[in-house]
């Protein structure tokens, strides 16, 4: 269900706009919000499901959200989302074709939904919308290639020390076999991983 | 080969594809900043530790996009006609790059570079959207590309690849897919005699 945001929310998102652009004014900004939709989800609760067209995107402000593949009866993670990130199914976003991926609510949370519909409404009124869009998703982009970069060419130790250095709320916040399954490795191998680098750090060489 | 055989009126095609109401006037502003390479069979558009100051729309022929660790190939991208080519992440963030692009036919390329994509946003915000919505096709193929790595599945990736990208299977060596997919060309084999090639 979309409800209005409550101030607290509708501060939270402006600061998200303010990481973009400089240009957007109080009197731009109450025209604008009301295109801005709240959506409470439940723990488990699929947002896009394999093979449903993504219309929208949101602004991640509680909660924990991932992304996987469905590959035979595996789940494969491909990325989690924490307050401060943007979550859709991009691709489907994009190209209005049906989305490869499954994105789901990994606990109770909360997200500022902003359709294409509204998106025009809101270009309409704010044209450096644009750019705030762009600049988000040039953002996935960089961080879909980096993932992508150093799934081929590091192995799993290395993708976990840069995990912790990255994102250490990540490590916080998921199932430690999530994370197993996000850095492609069996949980077994990644407990061993984990070992080892906490031994390490005992005995430094 | 494009359905129009001027890789202008081809790059045109494209953009109004993405982006049916782009103003004539926006687009000959857009046109203006593009230049038209040759590049012949085996030559580079990139080379690994350059900075990529070209987003690349193919008008013809074909290239790959791969990292050299030693004198190992790991190839990451093969891009045809009718799409994209770049190493956009280093493009957006000035940072040299970890890829080569290598033409494997000869090439046709229309070309913008990082400069003329930033004159062109300082326009107007709605340049984002003109010029933004094309590039935005550069992350769906990183995106696809990543997912059939992430399945872990050879079989699956490999019948993603022949379903994304059909026309490309008899144009590409074999051992250059296997790489593509992250196996050995034998492993390759035996997948496609399982899957009945």
């Amino acid at each position: 269900m979309l409800t209005p945001l409550n101030t607290f929310q509708l501060e939270q998102t402006r600061s998200f706009y303010n990481r973009f652009t400089n240009k957007l004014s109080d009197e731009v900004w109450n025209l604008i919000h009301p295109f801005h939709q709240l959506r409470m989800t439940e723990k488990g609760e699929v947002l896009v499901a394999t093979g449903q067209i993504c219309d929208w995107f949101a602004l991640v402000l509680e909660g924990t959200f991932r992304y996987f593949h469905q590959v035979k009866d595996k789940e494969v993670v491909g990325e989690f989302y924490l307050p401060g990130n943007t979550i859709s199914s991009f691709s489907s976003y994009i190209t209005g074709l049906p989305s490869r991926i499954t994105v789901d609510s990994l606990e109770k949370g909360a997200l500022v939904v902003i359709s294409k519909e509204a998106e025009q409404s809101i270009a309409a009124l704010f044209p450096d919308y644009y750019r705030v869009s762009k600049l988000v998703k040039d953002k996935l982009y960089i961080t879909n290639y980096q993932r992508y970069i150093t799934h081929l060419l590091d192995n799993a130790e290395t993708r976990y020390l840069h995990l912790l250095k990255q994102r250490p709320e990540l490590l916080q916040s998921v199932h430690q076999y999530m994370i197993a399954s996000y850095l492609g490795i069996t949980p077994e191998a990644f407990s061993r991983i984990r070992k080892k680098i906490a031994t390490e750090k005992l005995e430094p060489r | 080969m494009t359905s129009a055989t001027d890789p202008f009126e081809s790059l045109r095609q494209f953009y109004y594809t993405l982006n049916p109401n782009i103003p004539e006037e926006i687009w000959v502003a857009i046109v203006a900043h593009y230049h038209l390479r040759t590049i012949p069979k085996g030559s580079y558009l990139l080379q690994q530790g350059e900075i990529c100051d070209f987003v690349g729309y193919v008008h013809q022929g074909l290239f790959r996009t791969y990292h050299l660790d030693g004198d190992k190939e790991v190839i990451f991208e093969f891009t045809e006609e009718g799409n994209l080519v770049s190493d956009y992440t280093s493009f957006m963030l000035r940072e040299p790059s970890v890829c080569m692009i290598q033409a494997l036919e000869d090439s046709m390329v229309l070309c913008i570079n990082f400069e003329d994509v930033e004159r062109l946003y300082t326009k107007s915000p709605s340049m984002y959207k003109n010029v933004g919505a094309s590039l935005d096709r550069l992350y769906v193929s990183n995106f696809n590309k990543y997912s059939s790595v992430l399945l872990d599945d050879l079989e699956t990736a490999y019948r993603n690849f022949l379903h994304d990208k059909p026309d490309l299977v008899p144009r590409i060596h074999q051992y250059m897919i296997a790489s593509y997919l992250g196996v050995t060309p034998e492993a390759l084999t035996r997948t496609r005699r399982s899957i009945g090639m």
